[in-house]
């Protein structure tokens, strides 16, 4: 299992840094990622298009994808853009 | 029924819909919900009319459809002389469905495209400007809205998010989005560069500019596509994951081949994500929902007339067991069947209650075509007139209501030819120019009442005297009220005409109207104020099969008399009722009534009793009494009708089995006041003897 815990910041200026770190992340990554979003604050739509674009790495390298506790702001993006059910999947889309 | 049979009935409603549109179109403001309606029906024929290999009639309507898809969107400036070319439109298609294909029918609809066409030359220029303002915001359907932002959109300072919660805001709508991460894209991701597409489906009641303009800053750069939909369109699932770019057509059909549940076996065989699935499911819910909110989706099953019409007879059957029952359990003194029994009759008029709200259709179904009738005659006979029409929500029985038909267009014509004046006239008069002829029906005392009320010149009296003396209708001494002379007008082979028209004047209509009316067990009452203008109404019982009949005894013969036409029964004195020419008098409250025996009538056998009963009927605005020995009760009469062998017999008008299986014959009140009672009434009654009440 592996943790990794997203910055208070996940826009269009922070993606680059988030994206790298998350790619090391999945790569050392055994059965199961779990991303901590309790502390995300400021999200864009490039910084939930990151998202979904781990999770979809994720099932490809059939590595579970979790994201825990995520903060209001990303549960509203996620539920306004439609994607709940691909970044908080256990939860069967988390009510914002 | 075959398929080519249901695509004509079905075109049929589509035209008769469409008729109605355009004709409410041409009378009012254009509006987008009758276009719309008007569109809706021809894309539908077009459709089933290719389903059925009729592609001429599909050619014509494709070129037609064009051009109104054109109109609803705005494209085309709509201009109120388009709704006489689309009226030709439909006639033409009405032709195209139920004739052969032929040189000369292709040339009309090419003449008609031609037409169409000319606006769309014209107009083409003009609408660009007035595009902006385009919307056709409406119920009937919803906007689908596909955009994708440009790659660099993030980096040029662009979000999505604050432009979907703009378009969220604005009303019900349901977003999908969908990631185009292909093998490609996931070598060279750049988190920065945008990778989504979105589709969102909204209310069709929503504004476009307003939807539009949440992309104000990024209509430029952004690929956006808006297009409204009507909710006549299907949603299949497969379509909609093609249209979100998930997978093709293809993929879908060869899907399809194998199993009937394309999302699931589209996300199982990896084509499609289940997410791409659940979304698509949420677009197919939202229509839907949309759908069933407009009843588009109203489970109507659609049932052939003649399955109705048995049905009706199998109710009728049932009545006339359930009465022999009853009567059999009220001889036997079994409570237990006496209980059967009650209960059997409280089912029996629910089921016949119910079938008679199966067979009962709206008068206002019937208007549009009286409106066409009124807009054509106007244009014939040079006139303007407006038909105002109310109670379109009437309901009748559909037997009585395609019975209807003749006698109203009959009237309406007459109305037209005779009753409304030329414009110059009705301005002489002091009228307005536009003459009224108004179509109202309503409930009224059980009876479907349909009045059509003109403000024409009205009846000219002196005319029709002088017609009727010439005829030898009447005689110069008669004393007769306006009134009574314009009754006049329903003797056979009467017209005042000068002149003989298409539209009428003949002579052979207003005695076969009444006729018509009087078959149906209606009445038919006529006012007239000269200057003023005429009012023809006409009565008619809710529905022809089954009946409230008084049962009446002559010697061991049954009769049954409607209940409608009866005012009161009264026991006689039948020794001062006899006269040697068959006509009696009774006197009942202080008035005589003629009479007639039915014993006498029918040549039954046998002695009247010392105190017959004489039922006092009142047929279309006449009193008479129908003489009979004795009265048994109000029965519910299923009519049968009689046989050829039976049918010159008069004053009949069906027969009906009763609960212990016997045959009693229906008597036609306004047939025995014709045959008895008129001929009787050209002689002088001053001295006969008349029968007194007991």
């Amino acid at each position: 299992m592996t943790v990794y815990t997203l910055p208070a910041e996940l826009t269009v200026y922070t993606v680059n840094d988030t994206y790298q770190h998350l790619v090391d992340t999945l790569t050392t990554a055994s059965d199961i990622v779990i991303i901590e979003a309790h502390a995300v604050d400021e999200i864009d739509g490039c910084g939930i298009q990151l998202l979904t674009y781990f999770a979809s790495q994720c099932q490809e390298k059939n590595t579970n994808f979790q994201c825990d506790n995520p903060s209001e702001s990303l549960k509203e993006a996620a539920k306004l853009l439609n994607v709940s059910t691909i970044l908080f999947p256990l939860d069967e889309g988390i009510e914002a | 029924m075959n398929l080519l049979d249901t695509f004509l009935e079905e075109a049929e409603e589509h035209l008769c819909a469409m008729e109605a549109a355009l004709l409410e179109l041409e009378d009012n403001d254009v509006s987008d919900e009758i276009i719309n309606t008007v569109f809706r029906a021809m894309h539908t024929i077009k459709g089933s009319a290719g389903m059925v290999g009729l592609d001429h009639v599909s050619y014509f309507t494709h070129h037609i459809e064009s051009f109104l898809d054109a109109v609803r969107a705005h494209r085309i400036v709509y201009q109120s002389d388009m709704v006489s070319v689309l009226i030709e439109a439909k006639d033409h298609i009405e032709t195209l469905i139920h004739g052969q294909p032929s040189n000369e029918l292709m040339a009309i609809s090419e003449q008609i495209i031609a037409k169409v066409q000319t606006w769309h030359i014209d107009t083409t220029e003009v609408v660009t400007t007035a595009e902006s303002q385009a919307q056709p915001s409406t119920d009937d359907g919803y906007w689908e809205l596909q955009f994708t932002p440009h790659s660099d959109t993030f980096t040029d300072g662009f979000d999505v998010i604050p432009i979907v919660r703009e378009l969220s805001e604005l009303g019900e709508c349901v977003i999908s989005s969908r990631h185009q991460f292909g093998k490609a894209e996931k070598e060279t991701f750049n988190p920065t560069h945008n990778y989504m597409t979105f589709t969102v489906l909204m209310d069709g009641s929503i504004d476009e500019d307003s939807i539009m303009s949440a992309f104000m800053f990024v209509e430029d750069e952004w690929q956006i596509d808006l297009g409204f939909h009507s909710l006549d369109e299907d949603v299949r699932l497969g379509d909609i994951l093609v249209s979100m770019g998930a997978t093709s057509e293809s993929t879908i059909e060869k899907t399809l081949a194998t199993k009937p549940k394309t999302g699931e076996l589209l996300a199982e065989q990896g084509i499609v994500t289940k997410q791409e699935v659940n979304q698509a499911l949420e677009q197919q819910n939202f229509v839907e929902a949309k759908q069933a909110q407009s009843g588009k989706k109203q489970a109507n099953v659609k049932v052939s007339a003649d399955k109705l019409d048995k049905l009706l007879d199998l109710v009728g059957e049932l009545v006339i067991v359930q009465s022999a029952v009853n009567q059999h359990a009220e001889s036997s003194n079994d409570l237990y069947l006496t209980n059967i029994g009650e209960e059997l009759s409280r089912l029996t008029t629910e089921i016949r209650d119910t079938t008679f709200g199966i067979r009962m259709l709206p008068v206002g179904s019937t208007f549009a075509r009286y409106r066409r009738l009124i807009r054509d005659l106007s244009q014939s006979l040079d006139k303007k007139v407006q038909l105002v029409t109310e109670g379109a929500d009437t309901e009748v029985d559909k037997m009585v209501l395609e019975s209807l038909n003749d006698p109203l267009v009959h009237l309406l014509r007459n109305s037209m030819d005779h009753g409304i004046e030329s414009p110059e006239a009705r301005v002489e008069a002091g009228k307005s120019e536009t003459g009224t002829i108004r179509l109202e029906a309503s409930h009224r005392n059980g009876k479907v009442s349909i009045v059509i009320k003109d403000d024409g010149a009205g009846l000219n009296t002196q005319k029709i005297k002088e017609k009727a003396l010439k005829n030898g209708l009447i005689h110069q001494d008669d004393m007769l009220s306006d009134h009574d002379i314009h009754q006049l007008i329903f003797a056979p082979g009467f017209s005042t005409a000068s002149r003989v028209s298409d539209v009428s004047g003949r002579g052979v209509g207003m005695d076969v109207v009444k006729t018509s009316i009087e078959n149906m067990q209606g009445k038919l009452v006529l006012h007239s104020e000269e200057g003023k203008g005429t009012s023809t109404e006409i009565l008619l019982p809710l529905t022809l099969a089954i009946i409230d009949g008084l049962m009446v005894e002559v010697a061991d013969e049954i009769f049954i008399i409607p209940l409608s036409a009866i005012e009161e029964c009264v026991e006689i004195n039948q020794e001062k009722s006899r006269r040697d020419d068959g006509a009696l008098l009774v006197k009942t409250r202080g008035e005589l009534v003629p009479a007639v025996s039915l014993r006498r009538h029918f040549s039954i056998q046998g002695n009247t009793p010392p105190f017959p009963q004489c039922v006092i009927v009142n047929s279309t605005e006449n009193r008479f009494g129908i003489m009979v020995d004795s009265v048994i009760g109000q029965h519910q009469t299923v009519i049968k009708s009689l046989g050829k062998l039976y049918h010159n017999i008069r004053g009949l008008m069906g027969s009906t089995i009763l609960g212990n299986g016997d045959v009693a014959m229906i008597i036609d009140t306004a047939q025995l006041f014709e045959d008895v009672i008129m001929p009787t009434q050209e002689q002088s009654f001053m001295e006969t003897n008349y029968a007194d009440e007991n």
